[in-house]
């Protein structure tokens, strides 16, 4: 199954003649940002694995940084234990991933370029689904599910940069989560250490600071910037 | 050779023979030999030398 969401404006209950232009989203974004930086993070188009406590919160900060064009890609729907960390809220229970937080990107921006596919990502896909992206986004959940992702994607995607997380349970000192630089394609936020255990589940505050870092490095790579 | 940045004198091993000496799970690693990702279906007959410098990054639940 593959959809895609246009710009709909049923998502968005507003008059008419309430609604912004794209010509005013744009003129507000060009007043923070800069119309260079403004016009690169419109153009680019990034491809997120997994809508989960990193994904969906990835693609909210990329949203309202203003970049242009999101794959998100996620076979699952949310449920209430998804909602200490991810960004939904009961609304959303029993939805597509896909959906419940395609119409929350669209509430800030209808006039994200956005392409929904609520699909498993293997190996055999992979490079189909995310052609065209200009970076890949790692937030899968499962340790086994990064692994195939990142190889899958340096040895099938090549030139598309990958920043992925890895160790972000529990509530060890936010200071710990760093992004790592592998090599020119990969890099890796995350402590780096932290396995979910016994009273170090996930929770909101690490995986936000780890979802804000990924969406920081996508942000500079996007903008020219490689270096960590 | 050089295993993220400790010495290894494990040259003539094969990569698959490394990760389940070091107890690497081989599903959920990534591994870059000088600076180049390994394919998987290589690390069994992968023969690591003296001058390899491996990378091997091993993935946490969550997210």
């Amino acid at each position: 199954m593959y959809l895609k969401l246009l710009r709909l404006w049923e998502v968005v209950e507003m008059e008419e003649k309430d609604r912004p232009t794209e010509a005013a989203l744009d003129q507000v974004l060009c007043e923070r940002h800069g119309a260079r930086v403004h016009r690169r993070l419109k153009g680019a188009r990034v491809g997120i694995a997994g809508l989960g406590g990193l994904g969906s919160n990835i693609a909210m900060a990329l949203t309202r940084a203003g970049v242009g064009a999101l794959k998100l890609v996620d076979f699952d729907k949310v449920e209430l234990s998804n909602l200490n960390r991810q960004h939904y809220s009961l609304e959303h229970l029993g939805l597509y991933k896909t959906e419940a937080l395609g119409r929350q990107l669209l509430a800030v921006n209808p006039y994200l370029d956005l392409a929904l596919a609520p699909v498993r990502i293997s190996r055999s896909n992979l490079a189909q689904l995310f052609e065209g992206c200009d970076i890949l986004c790692e937030a899968f959940d499962v340790p086994e599910n990064k692994a195939m992702l990142v190889n899958g994607a340096l040895e099938l995607l090549p030139q598309v940069p990958v920043v992925a997380g890895s160790g972000i349970a529990g509530y060890g000192p936010a200071n710990e989560i760093i992004t790592r630089r592998m090599n020119a394609r990969l890099y890796i936020c995350g402590d780096n250490h932290s396995e979910i255990k016994p009273e170090q589940g996930l929770m909101a505050p690490r995986v936000l600071v780890c979802a804000a870092h990924q969406a920081n490095m996508i942000v500079r790579l996007l903008l020219g910037e490689n270096t960590i | 050779m050089q295993v993220n940045g400790c010495e290894e004198g494990v040259a003539g091993m094969t990569l698959a023979a490394y990760l389940a000496y070091r107890k690497y799970q081989p599903d959920r690693v990534v591994v870059e030999c000088n600076q180049k990702i390994v394919a998987r279906e290589l690390y069994a007959t992968w023969l690591l030398k003296d001058t390899d410098v491996l990378e091997i990054v091993t993935f946490m639940g969550g997210g």
